[in-house]
């Protein structure tokens, strides 16, 4: 009887690590680019992000289609996808990186955590070494990341054209916005 | 020559009409559903998903920027900034396909999980699941 309910201990124990070290997973994650020149800003939005945090090890990744980036205009979209970013070529971009301040960030309590991530970024084929600060937000039942960086098309050998170069910003704003439901 | 002098003028109209129109056309608004568009192909959402589990590639190849009719059981909604994102999966497959709506072509009391539903939209690739964007609700 008594090695039962210690057999049912180890169970429950067992159960309970599995929670705490669950992955934070979303797949409707958001990230906008933003393209500023005096001549015209382009905005295209993704909310199909798929996004995976660890909070026990700090790992982080997200994937997305580049197709599924939305513009306000069909002919931008369509010369975005096409001549850009060839995506028939380069369907996806991805990120896969690390949180070098885990130890800062308690994903059991509530509260806004600035995290230091770095990784690799690859867009258009082309992987990068990135570092890019970013905020943590823990409330109740949701993990909220967010996070600024600045891209530079050059660097992932995506060619503008001469006729749109005054179009097209030389850095563009890249806005990160993911909120992973606790289970 | 007051003959000559009315084509000239026909023909400048012409012309401009003609690259009104035209630009007009090339900075159309993009469409927020593909309510209005005929489906390429028209399958069960489990298919679909099915054929970009096994080989994703030539999936790839036959279904990208499609507009691709499925019918499904709803497993998730959610709700988000501009966008409501409604997963169809049957409880035994790995993968599902996501379909996102624009705000303005559905409103999320139409659905329920667990009901079978029918949506169009294009295929914009895969990643866990098949993803659909610009959606429309067929029945």
């Amino acid at each position: 009887m008594k090695n039962k309910n210690i057999l049912f201990l180890f169970i429950f124990l067992g159960f309970a690590m599995n929670i705490s070290a669950q992955k934070l997973i979303s797949k409707n994650g958001h990230i906008r680019f933003y393209s500023h020149t005096p001549v015209e800003d382009i905005e295209a939005n993704n909310f199909q992000v798929v996004s995976i945090l660890d909070p026990e090890t700090g790992s982080v990744q997200f994937t997305l289609l580049i197709k599924s980036f939305e513009f306000q205009k069909k002919l931008m979209q369509e010369h975005f996808n096409e001549n850009y970013m060839e995506s028939d070529e380069y369907p996806k971009a991805s990120f896969t990186g690390q949180i070098n301040n885990l130890s800062e960030i308690n994903f059991e309590k509530d509260g806004n955590y600035s995290a230091k991530v770095s990784g690799d970024l690859t867009i258009h084929g082309v992987t990068k070494k990135i570092n890019t600060p970013g905020t943590i937000i823990v409330s109740k039942d949701k993990v909220t990341a967010t996070a600024v960086l600045i891209v530079l098309p050059e660097d992932y050998n995506i060619t503008i054209p001469d006729v749109v170069k005054e179009k097209i910003a030389k850095e563009v704003e890249v806005t990160i916005d993911v909120s992973y439901n606790k289970n | 020559m007051n003959k000559k002098l009315q084509f000239l003028v026909l023909g400048v109209v012409l012309i401009l009409a003609i690259l009104f129109f035209s630009v007009k056309w090339a900075f159309r608004p993009a469409s927020k559903s593909v309510e209005k568009e005929k489906a390429d192909f028209t399958m069960e959402a489990s298919a679909l998903a099915g054929e970009f589990e096994i080989d994703e590639q030539k999936a790839n190849v036959m279904y990208l920027d499609k507009v691709i009719q499925v019918k499904g059981i709803i497993d998730n909604i959610s709700d988000e900034k501009t966008v409501i994102s409604v997963t169809l999966k049957d409880p035994e497959s790995l993968s599902g396909v996501i379909c996102s709506f624009d705000k303005s072509s559905l409103t999320i009391t139409q659905l329920t999980p667990g009901e079978k539903i029918t949506v169009k939209g294009i295929c914009t690739g895969y990643l866990l699941d098949v993803v659909l964007s610009k959606c429309a609700l067929v029945e």
